[in-house]
């Protein structure tokens, strides 16, 4: 089976001259179908760079990124959005959370996008919101969530939308140790449940633990295996 | 953001900020110009537009005695003391008591008289001879005259003339006679000769004379001789004229300030310099009329100025308010690195006042020239000629001073203020709405208690801001509401846009926001075109009602209806406007008398505003009596047969003429014999025959025992049906002078019985009319009347017309009577009440005016080259009202406010654009990064802010209809008819789309920047 996921000799420097930043320097890695991989690394290593390529919020300087058999550098703006609604589904690092709607708003987004009839996707909101344990805080906006539940409302968003690929930026990183193990076997529970491919960048043992396999970046380079995380 | 675009962002917002402050600074600085030299400009210009004669000022003395110079002298000295500012020349006119001159040619006694005046050159031009000089001792003194008197009395330059004191005048006795020796003829300059017995005329066949005005004889003067002289001479002055014409319109504003509160005691201060001797002394003071008229349309202007001028204010600090929130916002966390470090709030405004006095500065340097150069070429458009005054009055540096004060500690303040929470807390929406209440309160207060007041108001000031700054108020709770229903409504549907949209409206706050700026300043723009168009409207207004008609003319006596109606060139009605007696009613409260204005109804000539009808409506019920049927006669001559047997009695015919106009003029036919013999008399003038009145006199031998039988027949041209004769209504006993009074069967004339001995000196009268005049004029009352007399419709009142009672039934009340705005009036339908008072004997109809419908458009010229000048229009008096200097401060402060009004709202757009620019650029990313289609986020972008803006606009536009309707009409100060708020729908329609599409129109490159935003690096950020 092709992977879903194939990133070969990816290259992305932010800036120019002598201030440039080589945040990815010759990346490759495929993810097969169905597979949960943790990518781990230390901060400023170059993680959110290449989970932004994968989710199709960015493009590469050289090298290719294909998810689902698309060449991501090849795809303009509107073909970007595109993936990013029928395909892949981020759980961004700084949440991403649209302030003036409700938690469960925020939750139905993607669900509205695919214009869901209303009763339906109110279900699948509350369920979502239920698994990540939010039902009592459905009606609140962002600026009255703490972080860690910004953070569970996201994720509940991501997977809302039923994605082929899930990209998840340190998904538990705001969540204390109980709630962080709980959403990270509800990662898991869905990538069994549904099929669904996981990239999953973490510095969490446990997260690792459960994934497939973790890569480790190490200034801008992928490094196999989780040792010395 | 990089420091770069952070700096480039808040150097845009300080570009706005400097708008704002231009923008109001220039404003309040144009309505600073127009209340000091705007307003000293207006009042010179229309003092130099004003009639000489209503810019004089005379003492007039009389009863002089013996020794008229010291009361002369002194009150001489009071005028010139009142008028000192403008030092002003006074011109002295002395005019004696009348005289004998020596008869004529034909032996008849003619009268004359002497005058002296010591600015006679300037008055007069010299036609032949030398000016009159000073008389050497005993010798006669030199005299010069009028031509036309000249030629009336047939004298020449050298002759010598007699003028004896008259007898029959009180001081004749004591008066010398005068020998004048004829030096020089002079021809009187028009409008210089008001003091003028005759006013310039040089000869009456007719002067009034003796004690009661009784006597009427032939008279030609003045004999101009040296004034000294004649004041030295003693008794014989009739009257001395003191006459000053000062300069107004080119003295200083302050003297003129001065002249006006002295004038104000004029009459006290001549009273007593001459109280010391016999005079009597009268003081004519137009030029204070003239000034208090001035000073009252000056004062309409200075209320709406400074209305204006504050609306301005309080929108530049909504504006500064919103800008300096915005640039707070964006220092924030500066602000909030300062404080964390201990520094307080007003240490943190010191920190910022430099940069608020900067900008505050530069604004100024700005607005100032700007206001200068605005209003000056607004006024020297309006007030040519007029003196532009100092470039920078005082008034100007004062208020932009304090103005400036104001903005830079707003500024200082407003962009230092710690972080407001998202959110209103509770007690900050108590606090609001308990602000708000007040606001409503106060400004219901306001309104309740406008109106009815002169002169500048201080709660007809605020009254404009309290109202707009209510509405605003209570406005902007509406779109959370109704967007709270629409984000209900979204939330269940199945698209995206709409909860991003409705869930944005109903979440953010909006008051004290760009929002509240631009309901606000939409509110005041609209509002000043409301009120302007209010003004307008009633500048008509006034005009319709104080002309009457499209044109009106004073009649000239001998000018017949056709020729008005020639050079008119419309249809023409002759009216018949007096005062007179309604009622026990002779004056009003304020002392007007009340006045008849008698039209033909049927001419469609009345104009002006009627409420719920129209004139012809209202005046349908005034025409009374069956139709006349006059007969045409086109002059040759009438047969008047008369039969009284064994008398010497004669008959004088008055034939009532009327032309096509229906102007009615009598003819007197010459006295006939009644000796049974048919005698033909010759008509002077042509119309038709409406009437004919028979005065029967006795004749010198006659037995005043006797009763005679009278007969009498009239034969005109034509076949004519039964006339009616019957005796004068009113006339105590007249049917026991003449019994039996029949008229006779077809044709005109009438039988009778007379008692020779009971007839008064002029005769008995019997009136032959085609048919019965009906018993009482229906008349409409002016309101103010109506109410004085507890006058209601269907009552019967008796109007007193000149000596003639005539009965009037009230037909119904109209607001005003066309041409007297606020005074008691009359109006009656001209036919009728002139065939009432032929019933009643009263013969006298002619017009004092001619009021033309539909006049062509040189229907001015023609008719003052017909011999009928002084005619105005109510086109021309419309246009006076509104464009004449005194009018020049409301509609320029109304323009001011309403351009800086419309620009402070498009000023709101642009701050709430670039909050999208900022707020927006992070949830742009998050939609696009959650796959947003661009089309769907650039949709909802456009949406919230064109909703907003359209939301607000269309608030505004309520807000400032709702303000024209409370303070408009009382804006426009307390005219005749009342004001009427006006709605002018187009262009407040073409106002409010535009700033709506404008408004939309400023985010549209903001939305299109923001969706090339970087998604991952803007994601990478967070915040909000
Ligand atoms: N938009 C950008 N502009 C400039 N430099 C950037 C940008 N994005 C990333 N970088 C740089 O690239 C490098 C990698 O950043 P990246 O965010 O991928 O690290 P990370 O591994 O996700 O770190 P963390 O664990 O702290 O989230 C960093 O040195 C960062 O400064
Ligand atoms: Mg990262």
């Amino acid at each position: 089976m092709s992977p879903l996921v194939e990133v070969r000799d990816v290259h992305r420097s932010f800036g120019s001259g002598p201030t440039a930043v080589h945040a990815l320097r010759g990346v490759s890695l495929d993810i097969a179908p169905g597979e949960l991989v943790a990518l781990v690394g230390r901060s400023g290593s170059g993680k959110t760079t290449l989970l932004n390529l994968v989710g199709g919020l960015d493009r590469p300087d050289a090298g290719t990124v294909h998810v689902a058999g698309t060449d991501v550098g090849a795809l303009d703006d509107d073909g970007l959005v595109a993936l990013r609604r029928d395909v892949v589904s981020s759980v961004f690092q700084t949440f991403g959370l649209v302030p003036v709607l409700s938690a469960a708003e925020n939750v139905g987004v993607p669900l509205r996008l695919r214009r869901l009839p209303a009763d339906e996707r109110e279900q699948r909101v509350a369920r979502l919101l239920d698994l990540v344990g939010l039902t009592p805080h459905a009606t609140q906006r962002p600026d009255e969530l703490s972080g860690g539940q910004q953070q569970r409302v996201a994720l509940a968003r991501a997977l809302a939308a039923s994605p082929r690929l899930l990209v998840a930026d340190e998904p538990t990183g705001q969540l204390d140790r109980e709630t962080g193990l709980a959403v990270m076997a509800l990662v898991r529970g869905i990538v069994e449940a549904e099929g669904v491919t996981a990239l999953v960048s973490t510095h969490d043992p446990v997260m690792i633990a459960l994934a497939d396999r973790a890569v480790r970046v190490v200034d801008g380079r992928l490094v196999d295996g989780p040792a010395g995380a | 953001m990089s420091a770069g675009a952070r700096s480039r962002v808040q150097l845009r917002l300080l570009g706005v900020v400097l708008v704002v402050l231009v923008a109001g600074l220039t404003v309040l600085a144009g309505c600073v110009l127009l209340l000091t030299t705007g307003a000293d400009r207006a009042r010179q210009a229309a003092l130099g537009q004003a009639a000489v004669d209503d810019t004089t000022v005379q003492v007039v003395l009389t009863d002089l005695g013996d020794d008229p110079g010291p009361a002369v002298e002194a009150a001489g000295g009071a005028l010139t003391a009142a008028l000192a500012p403008v030092a002003p020349g006074t011109s002295t006119w002395l005019t004696s008591t009348v005289r004998d001159v020596p008869p004529g040619a034909d032996g008849g006694r003619r009268l004359g008289w002497l005058a002296g005046i010591d600015d006679l050159t300037a008055r007069a031009d010299l036609v032949a001879g030398t000016w009159p000089g000073v008389p050497e001792p005993g010798a006669p003194w030199p005299a010069a005259l009028p031509v036309a008197a000249a030629d009336a009395l047939g004298l020449a330059p050298g002759d010598t003339v007699v003028l004896d004191p008259t007898t029959g005048l009180a001081d004749a006795a004591a008066t010398a006679p005068v020998t004048v020796q004829l030096v020089g003829l002079v021809q009187p300059r028009a409008g210089a000769w008001a003091q003028d017995r005759l006013a310039g005329a040089g000869a009456v066949p007719d002067l009034e004379f003796g004690v009661f005005g009784g006597t009427r004889l032939p008279a030609a003067g003045p004999f101009l001789v040296d004034p000294a002289t004649l004041l030295a001479a003693g008794p014989g002055l009739e009257q001395v004229a003191l006459v000053a014409a000062p300069d107004v319109a080119a003295a200083s504003p302050a003297a003129v300030d001065r002249i006006t509160d002295e004038l104000g005691t004029l009459t006290r201060d001549v009273r007593a310099a001459v109280s010391g001797g016999p005079a009597t002394s009268r003081v004519v003071n137009p030029l204070a009329a003239t000034l208090a008229a001035a000073d009252a349309r000056l004062a309409t202007g200075r209320t709406a100025v400074l209305a204006a001028g504050l609306l301005a204010v309080l929108l530049t600090v909504v504006a500064l308010g919103t800008a300096a929130r915005v640039l707070g916002d964006r220092r924030l966390a500066e602000t909030a690195l300062l404080r964390a470090r201990g520094a307080t709030g007003p240490q943190l405004a010191r920190r910022a006042l430099p940069e608020a006095a900067l900008l505050v500065g530069s604004a100024a340097v700005l607005a100032v020239p700007l206001a200068v150069v605005a209003t000056r070429a607004a006024l020297a458009d309006r007030l040519p000629g007029s003196d532009p005054g100092p470039l920078l009055p005082a008034g100007l540096l004062g208020a932009v001073a304090a103005g400036v004060v104001v903005l830079v500690a707003l500024l200082a303040v407003g962009a230092t203020r710690a972080a407001t929470p998202g959110r209103t807390t509770g007690r900050g929406a108590v606090a609001r709405s308990g602000a708000d209440l007040l606001l409503v309160g106060l400004a219901v207060v306001a309104v309740l208690s406008l109106g009815g007041t002169v002169g500048t108001d201080p709660l007809l000031v605020v009254a404009p801001a309290l109202v707009l700054l209510a509405g605003c108020a209570l406005s902007l709770r509406l779109p959370p509401r109704l967007a709270h229903l629409a984000d209900r409504r979204a939330a269940r549907g199945r698209a995206l846009a709409p909860v991003l949209v409705a869930g944005d409206l109903a979440r953010r706050s909006l008051a004290g926001g760009a929002t509240a700026l631009l309901v606000l300043a939409t509110a005041a723009a609209v509002a000043a075109g409301g009120i302007g168009a209010t003004w307008s409207v009633s500048q008509a207004d006034q005009a319709d009602l104080r002309v009457g008609a499209d044109l009106a003319v004073p009649a000239v006596g001998g000018i017949p209806g056709p020729v008005v109606a020639a050079a008119g060139g419309g249809a023409v009605s002759p009216v018949v406007a007096r005062p007179v007696a309604l009622g026990s009613l002779l004056r009003d409260e304020d002392g007007d008398a009340t006045r008849l204005v008698a039209v033909d109804t049927t001419a469609g000539v009345l104009r002006g505003r009627l409420p719920g009808t129209d004139w012809a409506g209202a005046t349908a019920g005034l025409p009374a009596g069956d139709p006349e049927q006059g007969v045409p006669l086109s002059g040759g001559s009438v047969v008047v047969t008369g039969t009284a047997a064994g008398t010497g009695l004669t008959a004088v015919l008055t034939l009532v003429l009327a032309d096509p106009t229906g102007a009615r003029t009598t003819t007197a036919l010459p006295a006939v014999p009644l000796d049974g013999l048919p005698r033909s008399v010759v008509v002077d003038g042509d119309g038709t025959v409406v009437a004919v009145a028979v005065d029967l006199a006795p004749g010198p031998d006659d037995d005043p025992d006797r009763v005679a039988r009278v007969d009498l027949a009239v034969t005109l041209p034509g076949s004519v049906p039964g006339w009616v004769a019957t005796l004068p209504r009113g006339q105590q006993g007249a049917d026991q002078l003449l019994s039996g009074l029949e008229a006779v069967d077809g044709g005109i004339g009438f039988r009778g019985r007379l008692v020779l001995g009971a007839l008064p000196p002029t005769g008995q009268r019997v009136l032959l009319t085609p048919s019965r005049a009906p018993d009482a004029v229906p008349v409409l009352l002016s309101a103010g009347l109506a109410d004085d007399l507890g006058a209601d419709v269907g009552d019967d009142l008796s109007m007193a017309v000149g000596d003639t009672g005539v009965p009037v039934e009230v037909a119904g009340v109209v607001p005003d009577v066309p041409s007297v705005p606020g005074g008691p009036a009359v109006l009656a339908d001209a036919a009728t009440l002139a065939r009432v008072l032929v019933a009643a004997g009263d013969l006298d109809v002619a017009p004092q005016a001619w009021w033309v419908a539909a006049p062509d458009p040189g229907a001015v010229g023609a008719l003052a080259a017909a011999g009928l000048p002084d005619a105005v229009t109510r086109a021309g008096l419309t246009a006076d009202l509104r464009g004449g200097p005194l009018a020049v401060g409301l509609p320029l402060g109304l323009a001011l406010l309403g351009a800086g009004a419309v620009l402070l709202a498009v000023t709101g757009s642009v701050l709430q654009a670039g909050a999208v620019r900022s707020g927006r650029r992070a949830e742009v990313a998050r939609l696009l990064g959650l796959g947003v289609p661009r089309a769907t986020v650039r949709a909802v972008l456009l949406l919230q802010h064109g909703i907003g803006t359209v939301v607000g606009v269309l608030l505004g536009a309520v807000v400032g209809v709702v303000g024209t309707v409370l303070v408009g009409p009382a804006l426009t100060g307390s005219p005749v008819p009342s004001a009427e708020a006006q709605f002018p729908w187009s262009s407040w329609t073409a106002l409010v789309v535009g700033l709506a599409v404008l408004g939309t129109a400023v985010v549209l490159p903001v939305v299109r920047g923001l969706l090339r935003v970087d998604v991952a690096g803007a994601l990478r950020e967070g915040g909000s």
